[in-house]
């Protein structure tokens, strides 16, 4: 098996990869491009702590890619983080590699490893059950309340629904043909070699353990012996790899050592394995452990490390003879003890221990950071930050320390950022820097993992691409594109399985994951309107509606153009990675179809069809009235019942666009030759309760009217700590329709009417989305005024200057009265 | 989810991991710029080219074919070609002296096969994929070496169909002469090629069809001629100018020999200007001035990786010592204090080392230990193979040579970045971006510049260097593992030049008579004097 080659395996969403120890090149260069060619996109690397510490220790051995296309964490053990699994997850199915191999070049392509692999597909089966007991295992040393990790984990989850239809179990199960496979996993109850040897029944004949690594007096292989009292301990070695202790050969009974000889010559011998044959069965156990009592334990206590491999029961014989092995532990390939070199390692561990620490999690969201210090910074508020680039350059030391949300936590505002930062190094208050710290770039991470598009929403944005202007039909997209996410998203989330004490536990339920609207706005700080954008709506197919609105209102949406993997790379590789992430940059263009495309309809009047045509729009207006009370009914009985998010206010941003890209113009209105004119006028401004002025403040008083209005019950997700740029432009899209209400060419009697109840609703708008002049007269709400004007206010005779100074008169009046108020 | 096992199969039994492990592929990416420099100054020839008379020989295989046989299938060229090759084989082989021709251990196997009266059936062996196949490639010696150089120099064409055509303008010619030249032997050959049979009797006849065998009044022997020197009817073909100025320049250093030179001569000669004994290299022709200085920066550029592998050959060997692993850190820092401790303790930093290093007067003098032909015999010394074990002196040796190629390209006022600057600075490696770096580092401590030299420059690049070929060829060529944080021995590479076309481009003027074990030959001082 070339393990390599099976990262290019399709069917998969989501991989966590574990492993002792990291070569982020190799990782970068050999899977990552692999599993994400493939439809993998979504990936996690747990590490050995100390030694994702030793390989943040060398500049030139920086990820370039870690924190923004995948994440890393490390993971920590009473011993060392040593598990070698390859965990993948897919809608239909899923798979995971046990093996001995580390995300190394060795590890992946160089060593003698070994490796096994089970697959599942979503329905009942003893793998499906192998592969949750591999879940329940990474799930110890996840942590779905650091942010970037529970982003992840939510996300695959949401995709992997037969995952928790299967139930946790940690014993083997039986397979089709009686046989049993599970997965002995590092366990503080039971160390692995009690529960191995606990499935062995009937004499053991031969013992053939293979490890590169041995306890300096074999007492992993001495408490293998005794347990087992095998009649022949079989181990298969490169006499001059200086691994075995030699000098302890005599403490284990029936032992012979075999050379290698020619077996799969060159390569290190990095595969652990042990085989008990029997005379009914082989039990076999093959993975992460080494002949080590760190790894697998004893029969009365567990070992120290975290480890994983797996236990398979087959019939006699099978395994040596499948893996060649029969015919190497022959009489002719005896080695003498005296012959071998002399025993040099103890462990997979030298003295050479980085200097500096690890300073923890860094989550960078905009122009926000957030710190997790580690264990080991001390006073974290009398630390200084520095970020680097991903070659090491300086990018900032000029960061704005926020007040902490927590004692443990610390935020950043990090202005004017050109490149985004890949490292941050914290320098504490007696001048120690920290090493490297990888960031989590949250934006770039949320457009990383997404899944390539399913043909249904590929379907969809097609139809989206071709519509130039808001009506009904892109309402039944986004509602299609939303079903998709719920798809996605609605799955109940699996509950994490507690690790550690109860008190971690206690603690770590008390994080809330998504905060109260007032607790959200209580967190906000002024808005900045430089920085870089930022949606509650990434990665998800509604965000392509939001993005479909910017652009028939001409609204540029701004982000830092980020490199992408590979772009040095010779001209085949760097061809090949920019097919995979072409998709992402081609999203942010919005080319759309010729003007001439557009407006068709006096054609059409000329050509006699005009009885058609307004029964048609008759439908259209009845089907567009129905949709928006439909929404209002909606949010009505949602507000009161649970909680409105970010998708509710893209639906009313999307309505009240649909509705004034309805709106008839007033008769005599020359909307000029320049101005393009949406096919579909079916409100009038007056003169009829459809009227889009009165249609606009049955919607606005839906969110904002009333006493318990129904915006005060938003939800939103922590992820940010301003409010994201989708809800700003649904806001700017609320103060320029209800200013339009307020100026729009009506009776003297309608004015009068309804004047006053549109200025209500305004003030409501107003106080309870972004509540200080400054962020209401904001150049992100302005550019989405401005851009409103410009859409319709000469085709529906409205003055544009009149719609800015109303708003700007009554942010400042809210400013004058707040006080009072307070 | 794509694994095309049945299900029992794929049911988690452990696997050996498999692996694609390959050697001998420029370990540290700067061979590569050498290729990269001689492919320009030797178009049309290659290091497998390796007699004239193929040129022609295929140019006439093609002509009768496109008039013989005229199919368009593949396969039907295929099975011509490699028959005609392997029958080649068997002329050159039953002849006993030639050399340069592919297939003669195969032919003379088969020839030892037979007895005087039997015919040598040899349509299995021409099978591609046969057991008993005359070569490996699925087109023979054709494929294997010529059909390249065969188009760039212009003596093939392509057509709309997949058999190559000969030129009109120099394989038509060719051919019509190597028929003229073998005379009666062109009907035999092509029947034996039909029946794959043939008698010894007719090997014995067919061997005018040899390399060896270009008569020397022959229009076959002036027309090769003309194609390697790219005049008269073969003007224009190719980059025909740069080859010819190269022949020029070999003749030029053969008539300053006074014998025929071998590659290392010819390096050796354009790099110093002069024979080993002092005696100069007068160009008078602006064009072969140029050319020289071309071949001045490609022998700079492979001075500088044969000195980078020789580094790179004495950590390998350093971490030989270990079996059982070292760190990075600890590696680095035992190879740069052994060599270290070779250079001369007063000098702190590279600068001051510059100053230490003598520049030899005559950089090809190998009688002058300062000279770069004698430090570079001196790092050869420190072998390629798994056997070998090179010392920390040949490594100081190395980095000593550094430091004269970067005297001598400023003593020689040579900008390295109009031949090199071009180059992806990632891809390729070469004397311009080492230079460049150690230029950097000039004022730095003379260890710190060792250790970024040693580990960045070499132990590094090597890891980058097989991570890339890993990733892009699927090919495993680490000399060093890097695993759980230590550095393993996986294999050992050592220092060796690349072989810029000389052997066979000298080779081809021997076979044209333009030079001979005597220097230059009655053709060569024609040419030299045309």
């Amino acid at each position: 098996m070339k393990i390599y080659e099976r990262f290019a395996d399709k069917g998969y969403h989501s991989s966590i990869a574990t492993t002792f120890g990291i070569d982020f090149d190799a990782y970068e260069n050999m899977v990552l491009p692999r599993l994400r060619a493939a439809g993998c996109r979504n990936n996690l690397v747990l590490v050995d702590h100390h030694m994702l510490s030793r390989a943040l220790s060398d500049d030139l051995q920086l990820p370039d890619w870690a924190g923004s296309y995948y994440t890393v964490c490390g993971a920590s053990a009473d011993g060392v983080f040593h598990p070698k699994l390859f965990l993948q997850l897919g809608r239909e199915g899923g798979r995971v590699l046990v093996g001995s191999g580390n995300l190394t070049a060795p590890g992946i392509a160089g060593n003698l490893e070994i490796s096994s692999v089970v697959e599942c597909s979503s329905e009942p089966s003893p793998e499906r059950t192998v592969i949750r007991q591999c879940w329940d295992y990474l799930q110890r040393h996840l942590d779905p309340d650091e942010e970037a990790q529970g982003l992840q984990i939510d996300w695959m989850l949401a995709r992997t629904p037969w995952l928790d239809n299967e139930s946790s179990s940690t014993e083997p199960v039986a397979l089709e043909d009686r046989s049993r496979l599970g997965l002995l996993a590092s366990d503080p109850a039971r160390g692995i070699l009690a529960r191995f040897v606990e499935q062995i029944s009937g004499p053991v004949n031969r013992l053939i353990v293979i490890s590169p690594y041995w306890d300096k007096e074999l007492a992993a292989l001495r408490a293998l012996s005794a347990a087992l009292s095998p009649q022949k301990i079989a181990v298969l070695l490169d006499p001059k790899s200086g691994g075995f202790p030699k000098h302890a050969v005599g403490r284990v009974p029936n032992l012979k050592l075999y050379a290698r000889s020619g077996f799969h010559g060159g390569r290190f011998i990095h595969a652990k394995l042990i085989i008990a044959e029997g005379d009914a069965a082989d039990h076999v156990l093959s993975g992460s452990t080494n002949c080590t009592f760190a790894a697998l334990g004893n029969t009365q206590r567990p070992g120290i490390n975290e480890e994983a491999s797996l236990f398979r029961e087959c019939r006699p014989g099978e395994i040596a003879a499948r893996l060649g092995l029969a015919g190497q532990l022959v009489d002719s390939l005896l080695v003498d003890p005296d012959d071998l070199t002399e025993w040099s390692v103890d462990d997979e561990f030298d003295d050479d221990i980085p200097e500096g620490r690890l300073p923890g999690q860094f989550v960078l969201t905009a122009d926000s950071l957030a710190w997790i210090p580690s264990a080991a910074v001390q006073h974290p508020e009398n630390c200084r930050v520095r970020l680097f680039d991903r070659r090491g350059v300086l990018v900032t030391s000029d960061l704005e320390r926020l007040d902490a949300s927590a004692p443990s936590a610390q935020r950043f505002r990090v202005p004017g950022l050109e490149v985004r930062p890949a490292f941050a190094r914290v320098i504490d208050g007696e001048g120690a820097v920290s090493l490297p710290g990888m960031i989590c770039d949250r934006d770039q991470l949320v457009l990383a993992i997404r899944e390539p598009h399913s043909r249904q929403s590929d379907r969809l944005m097609d139809r989206l691409n071709t519509e130039l202007d808001a009506n009904p039909l892109v309402l039944e997209i986004l509602e299609d594109l939303m079903k998709l996410d719920t798809d996605d998203a609605g799955s109940r989330r699996m509950k994490i399985a507690a690790t550690g004490t109860n008190e971690k536990s206690d603690e770590k339920e008390a994080t809330f994951r998504t905060l109260s609207y007032e607790e959200f706005i209580a967190r906000r700080r002024p808005h900045d309107d430089e920085a870089r954008d930022r949606s509650s709506l990434a990665g998800t197919h509604a965000e392509h509606v939001s993005g479909f609105l910017d652009r028939i209102l001409s609204i540029e949406t701004r982000s830092i153009r980020t490199e992408t993997p590979d772009v040095e790379e010779e001209v085949g590789a760097a061809l090949a990675v920019k097919d995979e992430f072409d998709g992402e940059a081609d999203e942010t263009q919005h080319d759309g179809p010729a003007d001439e495309e557009a407006g068709v309809s006096d054609q059409d009047l000329e050509d006699g069809k005009q009885l058609r045509r307004r029964k048609r729009d008759r439908a259209a207006r009845d089907k567009l009235v129905k949709y928006c009370m439909t929404f209002i009914e909606n949010t009505t009985k949602k507000s009161q019942e649970a909680d409105l998010d970010t998708r509710d206010f893209l639906r009313l941003r999307l309505l009240l666009m649909i509705v004034m890209d309805a709106a008839t113009p007033p008769e005599g209105t020359d909307s000029g030759a320049e101005i393009k004119v949406p096919d579909r006028q079916l409100l009038p401004v007056d003169g009829d309760d459809n009227a889009w002025p009165k249609m606009i403040g049955k919607l606005l008083f839906c969110m904002f009217g009333g006493n318990r209005p129904a915006v005060s019950r938003t939800r939103l997700p922590d992820d940010h700590d301003q409010i994201p740029d989708d809800l700003i432009k649904c806001w700017a899209t609320c103060y320029w329709c209800i200013q339009a209400c307020i100026n729009a060419p009506v009776s003297k009697d309608t004015r009068e009417c309804d004047a006053s109840r549109y200025k209500r609703i305004a003030q409501q708008a107003c106080r309870l989305t972004l509540p200080s002049e400054q962020e209401l007269l904001s150049r992100k709400v302005t550019v989405v005024m401005d851009a409103m004007s410009a859409r319709y206010s000469d085709l529906l005779g409205l003055d544009a200057d009149s719609i800015r100074s109303g708003h700007e008169a009554l942010s400042s009046k809210l400013l004058r009265v707040q006080p009072e108020n307070e | 989810m794509t694994s095309k096992k049945a299900p029992s199969e794929r049911i988690a039994y452990p696997e050996w991991t498999e692996t694609n492990a390959k050697g001998g592929l420029d370990p540290l990416g700067m061979q590569n710029s050498s290729i990269r420099l001689y492919q320009l100054l030797l178009p049309g020839i290659s290091n497998v080219t390796l007699r004239i008379r193929y040129y022609g020989f295929y140019a006439w295989l093609a002509d009768q074919y496109s008039k013989e046989i005229r199919s368009t299938d593949p396969e039907q060229w295929k099975r011509f070609i490699r028959r005609a090759g392997a029958l080649y084989a068997l002329v050159a082989s039953r002849a006993g002296t030639e050399s340069g021709v592919a297939g003669v251990t195969w032919a003379k196997r088969r020839l030892a096969e037979v007895s005087a009266q039997q015919i040598i059936d040899f349509d299995a062996d021409t099978r591609p994929g046969s057991k008993t196949h005359y070569l490996d490639n699925a087109w023979g010696n054709f494929g294997a070496a010529y059909r390249g150089q065969l188009f760039e120099i212009g003596i093939l064409d392509h057509a709309d169909h997949d058999i190559p055509l000969p030129s009109r303008s120099a394989g038509e010619p060719l051919a019509k002469a190597f028929a003229e030249s073998i005379g009666d032997s062109v009907g035999r050959f092509l029947n034996c090629v039909e029946a794959a049979k043939v008698s010894l009797e007719d090997l014995d006849a067919m061997a005018c069809c040899l390399p060896s065998s270009i008569d020397p009044e022959s229009r076959e022997r002036v027309l090769y001629q003309r194609l390697l020197l790219g005049t008269s009817e073969f003007a224009g073909l190719g980059d025909a100018a740069s080859r010819r100025l190269t022949i020029r320049l070999i003749l030029r250093t053969t008539d300053l020999l006074g014998r025929r030179p071998d590659a290392d001569d010819f390096r050796w000669a354009l790099y110093s200007g002069r024979a080993p004994n002092g005696q100069p290299l007068n160009l008078q022709d602006s064009g072969e001035n140029e050319q020289r200085d071309r071949w001045w920066v490609y022998q700079a550029n492979d001075i500088c990786q044969l000195a980078c592998s020789t580094i790179l050959k004495f950590a390998l060997d350093t971490l030989e010592q270990s079996p059982g692993g070292v760190s990075f850190r600890r590696l680095v820092s035992d190879v740069v204090a052994d060599i270290r401790d070779e250079l001369p303790g007063a000098a702190k930093t590279w600068a001051a080392f510059l100053d230490y290093v003598p520049l030899a007067s005559n950089s090809s003098d190998t009688e002058d230990q300062s000279s770069e032909a004698a430090l570079v015999a001196a790092t050869l010394e420190a072998g390629r193979g798994n056997a070998a074990f090179s010392s920390s002196a040949q490594a100081a040796k190395a980095v000593t040579l550094l430091a004269v190629l970067q005297k001598r390209v400023a003593e020689r006022g040579v900008d390295l970045s109009e031949t090199l600057g071009d180059l992806d600075p990632a891809g390729f490696r070469s004397v311009y971006s080492e230079l460049a770096f150690l230029e950097r580092t000039r004022d730095c401590n003379l260890r710190a510049t060792l250790r970024q030299l040693v580990g960045e420059r070499i132990l590094q690049r090597h890891l980058w260097v097989a991570l890339k070929k890993l990733r892009y060829q699927g090919d495993y060529t680490f000399l060093i593992e890097s695993d759980g944080g230590q550095l393993r021995l996986r294999g050992k590479d050592g220092p060796s030049f690349t072989n810029p076309r000389l052997r066979p481009t000298i080779g081809f003027l021997e076979d044209l008579q333009m030079i001979d074990e005597q220097g230059l030959a009655r053709f060569g001082r024609e040419a030299l004097s045309g």
